[in-house]
């Protein structure tokens, strides 16, 4: 009778700390073969097919750095702004400020910002800014 | 061309809009045991299953789309499995999906050894359920059918193999399913699968209580010339999200291993082992969210004339990507 108490108590404290995971691994999925399954995770957004997929130009938001190859394949077909030329801080951030504006009253769901492309010249910077309406 | 370059011609060679529903995955499983096999001691290191894949779907209509999977495996442990490939063929098929149902066709699971479902924890490794139960057949040449995913948590699915020679009888498998995370319910049947006279049907189990989960396997196999039964029952228990302890155990009296073999003079039969048993005990710890390292220890016995009384105590670990 102790030993069947000891069991429940166990039990009881496992069922406190054990939280079943949401998200069901590819390689799992992959080998259950039910092609019925609705994938509990975005695997895009991570390991290796984050990498496939930015290297493709798929939807990534990783954000980092890359070659231009990449940015290039990643902005390809998105709609995209261009701000006025600035030359100092303040008309940057205003620039960007009229270009998010105008962005907004394109997608009014929503957007997402894919990509950000500084255009140099001798006297001034133009933003352009790749997005994405949602 | 070398199989080792398969899976990156293939991805090199789909369209990049073929690319907006892929997945890219993969398991590399390593573990490292001391094997008592036929009175032999030996450490080895042994690659479980490990193995890389792409899997996606493309919509070509409303409502309809191909769906496709490639899935080799490879041997981490010396590379120089499967026959000296570096590749090996797991689970390839290419399909319609819509409304109705789902069509495939490619080399992969039967649906017999698909409905085992969860309850073989010892899945890959010595102890698996391959071992002493039959109908777990990988399938070339398998067209399959599968019910739509509107009749959720019900499932029928069923394959015909053709052996592609005329003198050879082809298969049938088929198998019905009720699943749900708490419970799952299943059956299934095997004709002419794993070889021509080889039947089988089979029962499976699986109930979740809170962080443990039991499992119960029946299955009745029939070659023609003698028939048996075989069990198997598996118990896990998740003490945290991160640690669970396990156990299995499982019997049959029948075990097919070889085929179109002379049997009796002028009488070509299949060939099987009596009296089979097998049983594990292990832990797994979860080291991050998608790698696990675990422990086991598996005994494997045959009673009958070809002896064997195997023993296996091992550490591994396990990555998913």
């Amino acid at each position: 009778m102790k030993s069947l108490n000891r069991v429940i108590l166990i039990w009881l404290v496992s069922v406190a700390c054990y939280a079943e995971e949401a998200c069901v691994p590819a390689v799992d999925l992959a080998d259950s073969l039910n092609v019925n399954a609705k994938q509990s995770c975005d695997y895009k957004q991570s390991g290796l097919n984050r990498i496939v997929h930015n290297l493709f130009g798929r939807d990534s938001s990783s954000g980092s750095s890359s070659s231009a190859r990449v940015n290039a394949a990643a902005t390809a077909g998105l709609a995209s702004q261009i701000s006025p030329p600035f030359s100092t801080a303040g008309e940057l951030a205003e620039g960007r400020y009229i270009l998010l504006r105008n962005i907004g009253l394109k997608c009014p769901q929503g957007f997402r910002l894919v990509d950000e492309q500084y255009l140099p010249s001798p006297e001034h910077l133009r933003l352009n800014i790749f997005y994405k309406c949602l | 061309m070398k199989k080792a370059l398969l899976p990156v011609v293939i991805t090199a060679a789909l369209p990049l809009t073929a690319l907006a529903d892929v997945t890219v995955y993969g398991k590399a499983n390593v573990s490292l045991q001391n094997a008592d096999e036929a009175g032999d001691t030996k450490i080895e290191l042994v690659s479980n299953a490990s193995r890389i894949g792409i899997k996606g779907g493309e919509e070509i209509a409303e409502g309809f789309k191909v769906i496709y999977q490639f899935e080799y495996q490879t041997e981490v442990d010396d590379g120089s499995g499967n026959n000296g490939q570096t590749f090996a063929q797991r689970n390839i098929y290419l399909g319609l999906q819509g409304k109705a149902g789902t069509v495939m066709g490619g080399h992969f699971d039967t649906p017999m050894k698909a409905a085992q479902e969860k309850i073989d924890l010892f899945n890959d490794l010595e102890g698996d359920i391959a071992t002493i139960l039959n109908g777990e057949t990988r399938a070339s040449n398998i067209v399959q059918y599968v019910t739509p995913g509107a009749f959720s948590p019900f499932t029928a699915t069923v394959a015909y193999v053709t052996k592609e020679n005329d003198d050879v009888d082809n298969g049938v498998s088929a198998s019905f399913g009720y699943n749900t995370s708490v419970m799952y319910l299943g059956a299934a049947m095997d004709q002419d699968v794993q070889a021509e006279g080889v039947d089988i049907i089979r029962a499976v189990g699986r109930f979740k209580v809170g962080p443990v989960q039991l499992g119960a396997l029946y299955e009745t196999t029939d070659v023609g010339y003698a028939d048996g039964d075989g069990f198997l029952v598996s118990a896990l228990w998740n003490l945290t999200s991160d640690f669970a302890l396990k156990a299995q155990y499982g019997e049959t009296d029948l075990k097919v291993i070889g085929y179109n073999v002379l049997v009796a003079p002028e009488v070509i039969g299949t060939v099987f082992v009596e009296d089979n048993a097998t049983m594990s005990v292990g832990a797994d710890y979860k080291l991050s969210t998608n790698t696990t390292l675990y422990g086991y220890y598996t005994a494997v016995e045959t009673a009958d004339s070809m002896a064997r009384d195997d023993n296996y105590l091992g550490i591994g670990l396990d990555l998913k990507f």
